[in-house]
């Protein structure tokens, strides 16, 4: 199974959600955000060098901490010599080898988004409570749906207070999963490792464990 | 009614054919034309593939209500009349929807070329080794992250914790400072190194000095 971890807008905290549920299904992250990726990733080839034909898919997935990853080139020369759209036959050489696969999606409707969307078979959108991010997300969302990327939770991510969640839920069509603002998880974000590990008993950390667990349920 | 328009351009030996395909009526169209010349289709490529719907004889598509698609393609053959006739065109209950015509149509997240500096890897020659020790290179990739963490700090409470990291505020200047060295010593190198060396480049610009020490 494919889940890619979306939501358009950059900022709300995609990756982290991507990460830590990478963690918590223990399967592999590829970081598909192509122009900038930010996924922990350390030294050998990455997701620019498979999509240029210079690596295999397999080749550059490496464990971080307690994540494998497939991290993503950081500079303007490796990005311009990318294929995009090798990024389908990638993503399904990694679930070929480990069962489940997590993309984290780029913010904004680029062609990467859109090659991340049509290789998953599930899609979950990030997004925090306020009317850009929730409009943002919804239009990702109907591009999921039209590239056959059935949506299995949206992350409401960063809460804090008590926002207008009944509306987003309406608006996204979707069931939440709703993630507070959380210390332990961007101090281990910062650190380059899942807070589901470090700090298991934290909210948020329990949060993305439920939204795990509909992923595999959805796979069932 | 669904009808197509062609008209060709002969140039060396390739005849250069352009159509129209119009969809007069209020439902989908499945549309096939047939290429009526005598060689096979040279289909119009995207990022060196064909693009979605065309084959070596011709092309299939969908055309919506009223839409009229324009198409072409070249041949290595005379030109015929008509170089292109429909030959299955079907109502279809709903439009169906190509997805990966969709995906065609979203903005490239490439760089133009003239935006790539010169002589910085990415085309092949990322073998080249460069004569820099792998902990230093290493310890400068450290040094990169932690001024990526200063430079995506939005909040306060992740300034605080960026700055904590390097030791507090009095240690950005050196930390900018060893950073720049990093970059000007990796510079010459392609491959890997030239690609750490721009990375330093980018992130030493996008750390807001000013606003961390009012943070701090």
């Amino acid at each position: 199974m494919i889940v890619a971890v979306g939501g358009g807008k950059g900022g709300v905290g995609t990756s982290v959600v991507a990460l830590n549920l990478g963690a918590a299904l223990g399967a592999p992250v590829i970081d598909a955000d192509l122009a900038m990726g930010d996924l922990p990733g350390g030294r050998g080839p990455d997701l620019h060098d498979v999509l240029a034909g210079r690596a295999k898919p397999i080749e550059a997935v490496r464990t971080v901490g307690s994540v494998s990853i497939l991290p993503c080139g950081r500079s303007l020369a490796s990005l311009r010599s990318c294929e995009p759209e090798r990024l389908v036959e990638t993503t399904d050489a990694v679930a070929d080898e480990f069962g489940t696969v997590v993309i984290d999606c780029p913010s904004g409707l680029t062609a990467d988004a859109g090659f991340a969307l049509l290789a998953a078979d599930a899609y979950v959108p990030v997004t925090e409570a306020t009317p850009s991010a929730v409009a943002v997300a919804r239009r990702e969302r109907e591009l999921a749906r039209t590239l056959d990327a059935g949506i299995v939770r949206a992350v409401v991510n960063r809460v804090t207070g008590e926002p207008p969640i009944d509306a987003v839920r309406e608006s996204l069509a979707a069931e939440l999963v709703v993630v507070p603002e959380s210390e332990p998880l961007a101090a281990a974000w910062d650190a380059g490792r899942p807070g589901t590990a470090t700090a298991p008993d934290s909210t948020a950390a329990q949060r993305i464990e439920t939204l795990a667990e509909a992923v595999v349920d959805a796979r069932r | 009614m669904v009808a197509v328009e062609s008209t060709t351009a002969s140039v060396s030996g390739v005849t250069l054919v352009g159509c129209r395909v119009r969809n007069s009526t209020t439902d989908p169209y499945r549309v096939r034309l047939r290429n009526e010349l005598d060689a096979p289709v040279l289909a119009p490529r995207r990022r060196g593939r064909p693009e979605s719907g065309w084959t070596e004889h011709g092309y299939e598509g969908t055309i919506a209500p009223g839409e009229r698609r324009t198409l072409g393609y070249a041949c290595r053959a005379t030109a015929t009349t008509p170089p292109v006739r429909i030959v299955r065109r079907e109502r279809v209950a709903e439009m169906s929807i190509d997805a990966r015509s969709v995906v065609d149509q979203l903005a490239d997240p490439r760089p133009p070329q003239p935006a790539v500096p010169p002589g910085k890897g990415g085309n092949g020659d990322e073998a080249e080794t460069p004569s820099i020790g792998r902990d230093e290179l290493d310890r400068i990739e450290s040094r990169i992250a932690d001024c990526e963490r200063l430079a995506a700090a939005t909040t306060v409470a992740e300034a605080t914790r960026a700055l904590d990291r390097i030791g507090g505020l009095a240690e950005l200047d050196a930390l900018l400072r060893r950073l720049e060295e990093d970059r000007a010593a990796l510079e010459s190198h392609g491959g890997y190194g030239g690609e750490i060396a721009e990375r330093a480049a980018i992130v030493r610009s996008a750390v807001a000095v000013e606003r961390l020490e009012a943070i701090a």
